[in-house]
């Protein structure tokens, strides 16, 4: 790509202008242990920041992984330039939807499906076996569930939208 | 009568590597040296390394004087060192220093060590009895001691003390212990001493997987070790053995071995933003071993982010270590290690050459981990009252040089000045020595005066008779028990023995006179002393000796407490008594046959000549011009100044080349002792140290002159590398970083309109057709220049295209700045370089993104390219003219990389600066003091003693086969074409006996080690019975 084309000076700043991601020497500590980059397509958190840095503002619009993030702020804890990257990913989050009006993210069909961006209520079996106890998760309480998704309706982004939630 | 100057008395306060060097080279100038260390031992970091790079194997010897080796004992440095000039004081701490410049009073803590190393008999009978196991930390815990304890394991003397902390004051120890040595109630005792000078040589604390709190995600086994402590692992005195590297937890094999580095460093999150430099070579190293020592089933894989290859032959030894060891390196920072069930690492990487991520099961895991510089600074800044940098460094008076600032006679050397492989703590010592030694000529203190005892007449020709003296010191063969009546008894029937003499503690006064008076009366003509650690008083005895009329060369000193050392575990007074005499049978036999030596003192033309008129040479020349040694200065050009002094008037480091230059200059013109001779450069120089004679050659007339040195520095430099790639000559758009630097500083490029600067670095460099070598300062350079171009122009965009940042040590701060300022930096990979295209007058630059892995084109408004540093044009002449050689990189090569880095096989020539490698300036200024000193150590005398012990040539059986000079390691063999001889440089012989073993025909010998003597000596050995029945 041109990147004198589509290249957009200080993308970074109208994103992410408080943190220290010029920082960023792209080690790779955020990727290496992240659990997101297990998914597919993986999050890898150094790319979104690479992005940002280029100023690739249309890739970066488009990028769906910055959902895939489970919150779990090991990048964040880990990482040695103190860019905070978790911080950036909620960044890119809120930047993405201000700037998209239409943009729906998959993450809120799946908050609305379950109750929670992540799969949060399995592995029950794996956990009889350890002896752990149940979890007392929305998934396991159809009654909450539907009070949820009721008050998801609610939203402007899922009302409108109804037909990506079933509805 | 003139008032009695004081003798200069310097305190080192530090026993690794620089402050055993700084020491040395004080001692070695002939003050009177105080070396402390904190720990029961010395030798620093270095007793723990078996191993360094490049041989890969230990050299530490190699940092001992080469003239006048007698004066030192020539010695394993791993073991201990002896120089009568220094005072060795370990697990002795500063509690703190009063006064200031030329006057320091320094209050010393000898810690208690519980055993009374003047008493012990290092029999160890307290370490079998002692009940109390604890951790060996000189094995980081991989094995476990006993509270009475021998620190390191191969020092010698034993040096064994006791664990305070850990003793339970059982007195089983006080029981067996035969000369009563333990005293549990012990004190430590705080001594004041003054001295003129002081080194602060203490090195800095490492980083460690138990105190910081960003290691808990890596150290998750015993199997996660430090780089130190795989030393332990790889070594026979640590963990190794059978041929395998083990993992600590079970001793299994282990097979796949990881490294992490930037362990601690180069990590802003934690206040460490910078790169503690030595670690990607260590590391290396390590990974080499590990497979040689492992097998090639071993897997050596290290985690990386830049791999900085930056000093001479770095990137060559890492290039050797990946294609030819087949170490693999994988440039991704590891987030954490996993244990799993079965004792095995996994870590999960991503692979940027495949862009996969991998989950891969270690062995064992290495963390090469750094410095953390700011305790030991700030501990010092509060002792010394002296003020810190922003840093957080004790501030110096030029930056990362060896003098505090504001605190006259206050030296610094070592990892003090920022983290430093051997070469530098070497340099940094001797440059610490040299600034300390003219200190102390500006003081007007004296050096050590030395007793003239003149050598007595040998009496090589008479019949032998040997007079022999036991030392009987008190307490300790008392209580060992050896029978003097039995042994004079058992020495008395041998018919080459005239006298036997036993005297008590021949190392005391008392002794001392004893013995004189004894051998004042005695008839014989050679000189057998039993005592005890004879490298500390060989000489001390040989001057009694002397005195008493023995010729040196008819003395020998038997080590007679060494013989219950070797092997005899309960001996009774008879066995050790016999056994003892047994062995020094052999020791009379050889001196029987000694020849007569004679030590020669060669003429010392005290004047240095210096090659060179930059930065470098012209430091050289006013560092000993100052001490009153006239010096020529040599220089190619019309003008002082070198490259540096007349291109550049910053460094990103804060120096001021242009301004320094000028005032050197200025300096140098004034010197009273400094011929400067422009224009010319030196044709043909010959002779050895202390008699050189060079041949100068005038460019202009091509006329010639004769100067007449005793020692001389090379400072030659070197030039600015050139390049044809990415289109340079093609376009002013296209420029090299030196244009760039030299356009900003006179306006020439003008940058205020620039959108984009796209700089490529290692153009040309780190390759294998052009120079294969890192250039070292083009990094910081590049990123000098990029912060300019932002400074005037901050809407411009500048892309530096790299290959690894070689930002090493507080460097790392000028690359996080850069980062921090908005320079984009674009890892590349030498098989995949950028494309530069044209395309409307303007360079338009290809390259792919190493992390979003797309093909990227930039067109830049200004095209800078890194092209390095090239060896100096006359390089080639100059090794020709001084008989020097060249790396293949076209460099010169010093004696040894590590631990002679400025010095030459030939002894008398020195080196500093760029004619050794491209360095920073900091580091050239370092080199220049340090090669003065050098020099400085040889010039400061009207003559030197060389050693009586060198090879010599039987020319009658010589048949001029030359095999004896190529096999020379110090290049002290030569043939001479007049005299069709081969001619022997005493002060470059260090004997050892190389050339003997090559010669065909007997021709070559080492004096006092001749054929007749040793076979005399083996066949006393083999004899194996007591002299009594030997009939």
């Amino acid at each position: 790509m041109d990147l004198q084309e589509v290249s957009v000076k200080d993308l970074w700043q109208d994103v992410y202008s408080a943190g220290n991601l010029h920082y960023c020497f792209n080690c790779s500590t955020c990727i290496s242990g992240c659990p997101a980059s297990h998914g597919d397509p993986p999050l890898l958190v150094r790319n979104l920041a690479r992005k940002l840095i280029l100023g690739l503002e249309e890739e970066l619009l488009d990028d769906d992984t910055p959902w895939a993030c489970v919150s779990c702020s090991r990048c964040e804890e880990m990482c040695p330039m103190n860019v905070m990257p978790f911080e950036m990913i909620l960044f890119i989050r809120q930047w993405q939807c201000r700037n998209d009006e239409t943009r729906v993210p998959t993450a809120i069909v799946e908050i609305y499906k379950r109750g929670y961006t992540q799969a949060v209520g399995v592995n029950t079996e794996l956990r009889e076996s350890l002896g752990l106890p149940r979890l007392n998760t929305i998934t396991n309480n159809p009654e909450q569930l539907e009070l949820f998704r009721a008050m998801l309706m609610k939203t402007r982004i899922v009302s409108e939208n109804d037909y990506m939630f079933g509805g | 009568m003139a008032e009695e100057k004081p003798t200069g008395t310097v305190l080192v306060v530090g026993a690794g590597i620089s402050g055993i060097k700084a020491a040395i080279e004080l001692a070695e100038s002939g003050y009177k040296v105080i070396l402390t260390d904190e720990s029961p031992q010395m030798g620093g970091i270095l007793a723990k390394l078996d191993y360094q790079f490049p041989t890969d194997h230990c050299g530490m010897c190699r940092m001992l004087p080469l003239v006048g080796r007698e004066y030192a004992s020539q010695y394993c440095m791993r073991k201990s060192l002896f120089h009568e000039n220094i005072e060795i004081l370990p697990f002795t701490g500063i509690d703190s220093v009063q006064g200031n410049g030329g006057n320091y009073r320094v209050d010393l803590r000898k810690r208690a060590r519980f055993i009374d190393p003047a008493i012990c008999n290092e029999l160890g009978k307290c370490i079998d009895v002692c009940p109390v196991e604890v951790e060996d930390e000189f094995n980081h815990g991989l094995t476990r001691r006993k509270a009475v304890y021998q620190a390191v394991p191969h020092n010698n003397p034993r040096m064994l003390l006791i664990d305070k902390q850990a003793c339970t004051r059982c007195g089983e120890c006080l029981k067996v212990c035969p000369t009563g040595a333990i005293n549990l109630d012990a004190q430590d005792e705080v001594e004041t001493r003054e001295v003129h000078a002081v080194i602060l040589a203490s090195g800095v604390q490492l980083y460690n997987t138990r105190d910081f709190e960003d290691a808990r995600s890596y150290a998750v086994s015993p199997d996660v070790v430090t780089s130190l402590a795989f030393e332990r692992v790889l070594s026979s005195s640590g963990t190794y053995q059978g041929g395998a590297i083990r993992r600590p937890s079970d001793a299994r094999p282990a097979k796949k071995i990881a490294w992490i580095q930037c362990m601690g460093s180069r990590n802003r999150r934690q206040h460490r933003d910078y790169c503690s430099s030595i670690c990607c070579m260590f590391a290396l190293k390590e990974a080499v071993l590990a497979k040689q020592k492992g097998g090639p089933e071993v897997e050596a894989t290290i985690f990386y982010m830049d791999m900085r290859t930056f000093g001479k032959g770095f990137q060559q030894y890492r290039d050797k270590a990946v294609e030819e060891h087949g170490v693999k390196l994988i440039r991704c920072r590891v987030q954490g290690v996993m244990l799993k069930p079965d004792g095995s690492l996994m870590m999960r990487y991503h692979d940027p050459e495949t862009n996969e991520f991998f989950e891969k099961d270690f062995d064992l895991v290495v963390l090469s981990t750094g410095q953390i510089p700011f305790e030991a600074h700030r501990r010092w800044a509060d002792l010394l009252k002296a003020p810190l940098d922003e840093r957080g460094l004790l501030a110096t008076e030029q930056p990362g040089m060896v003098r505090v600032a504001g605190k006259p006679g206050l030296f610094l050397c070592g990892s003090l000045t920022g983290l430093t492989d051997i070469s530098e703590a070497i340099i940094s010592g001797i440059a610490a020595a040299g600034e300390a030694a003219k200190f102390l000529t500006a003081l007007g203190v004296d050096t050590v005066k030395k007793e003239d005892i003149p050598e007595p007449a040998s009496k090589a020709r008479e019949l032998p008779l040997v007079a022999v003296a036991l030392c009987r010191c008190g307490e300790k063969t008392g209580a060992a028990g050896l029978d003097y009546e039995l042994f004079r008894a058992e020495l008395t029937r041998y018919p080459s023995v005239g006298a036997v003499q036993v005297i008590d503690s021949i190392c005391k006064a008392d002794g001392e006179a004893a013995l004189l008076d004894s051998l004042a009366k005695t008839a014989c003509n050679r000189l057998l002393i039993g005592a005890c650690q004879p490298f500390i008083y060989r000489r001390k005895l040989k001057d009694v000796a002397r005195k008493a009329g023995f010729n040196s060369a008819m003395v020998e000193i038997f080590d007679l407490f060494g013989v219950a050392r070797r092997g005899m575990a309960e001996p009774s007074a008879a066995d050790w008594t016999l056994r003892a005499a047994g062995e020094i049978k052999a020791d009379i036999h050889s001196l029987k046959y000694k020849p007569a030596l004679q030590v020669n003192t060669l003429p010392i033309n005290q004047t240095a000549l210096v090659i060179g008129g930059g930065i470098g040479g012209m430091t050289a020349a006013l560092s000993l011009a100052d001490r009153g040694v006239p010096v020529h200065l040599v220089e190619k050009e019309g003008h002082l100044g070198g490259y540096l002094g007349t291109r550049v008037e910053h460094t990103i480091d804060g120096l001021a080349p242009v301004a320094l230059a000028a005032d050197l200059r200025q300096k140098v013109l004034a010197h009273k002792h400094i011929t400067v001779h422009l224009n010319c450069e030196v044709e043909k120089s010959l002779g050895t140290l202390g008699r050189f004679e060079s041949q100068l050659r005038f460019k202009n007339n091509g006329e010639n002159k004769y100067l007449h040195h005793g020692a001389m520095i090379i400072a030659t430099g070197g030039r600015e590398g050139a390049t044809t790639e990415y289109g340079y000559g093609t376009s002013e758009k296209v420029l090299t970083q030196a244009e760039l630097k030299r356009g900003l500083t006179d306006g020439n490029v003008d940058v205020s309109e620039v959108e984009n600067v796209v700089m490529i670095q290692c153009a040309g460099s780190r390759q294998k057709e052009g120079r294969r070598y890192c250039s070292r300062i083009c990094c910081l350079g590049a990123i000098g220049n990029a912060l300019e171009i932002k400074e005037k122009n901050p809407d411009a965009r500048v892309f530096i295209l790299y290959r690894d940042v070689m930002t090493y040590g507080f460097y790392e701060q000028y690359y996080t700045k850069a980062r921090a300022a908005g320079i984009i930096f674009v890892n590349y990979s030498p098989d995949a370089k950028p494309r530069v295209e044209m395309a409307e007058g303007r360079p338009v630059v290809k390259f792919t993104d190493p992390v979003l892995k797309e093909e990227m084109e930039l067109p830049a408004d200004l095209l800078v390219l890194s092209t390095g540093v090239d060896p100096g044009e006359s390089n080639q002449g100059l090794a020709d003219a001084l008989n020097l050689s060249l790396t293949e990189d076209g460099f010169l090569a010093e004696a040894d990389s590590k631990w002679r880095p400025i010095e030459f096989q030939k002894v008398g020539i020195y080196l500093a600066g760029t004619a050794h490698s491209p360095m920073p300036l900091k580091n050239v200024l370092l080199q220049a003091e340090a090669a003065a000193q050098k020099a400085y150590t040889y010039l400061s005398g009207r003559e030197l003693p060389t050693a009586a012990v060198t090879s010599m040539v039987k020319d009658a059986l010589c048949a001029r086969c030359r095999r004896c000079v190529n096999i020379c390691p110090y290049g002290a063999r030569s043939y001479n074409e007049a005299d069709k001889c081969i001619d022997i440089d005493a002060a470059a012989c260090q004997a050892c006996g190389l050339c003997a073993v090559e010669c065909q025909n007997n021709a070559a010998e080492v004096r006092g080690w001749g054929d007749k003597q040793l076979m005399a000596a083996i066949d006393a050995k083999l004899m194996d019975r007591p002299l009594a029945s030997a009939g």
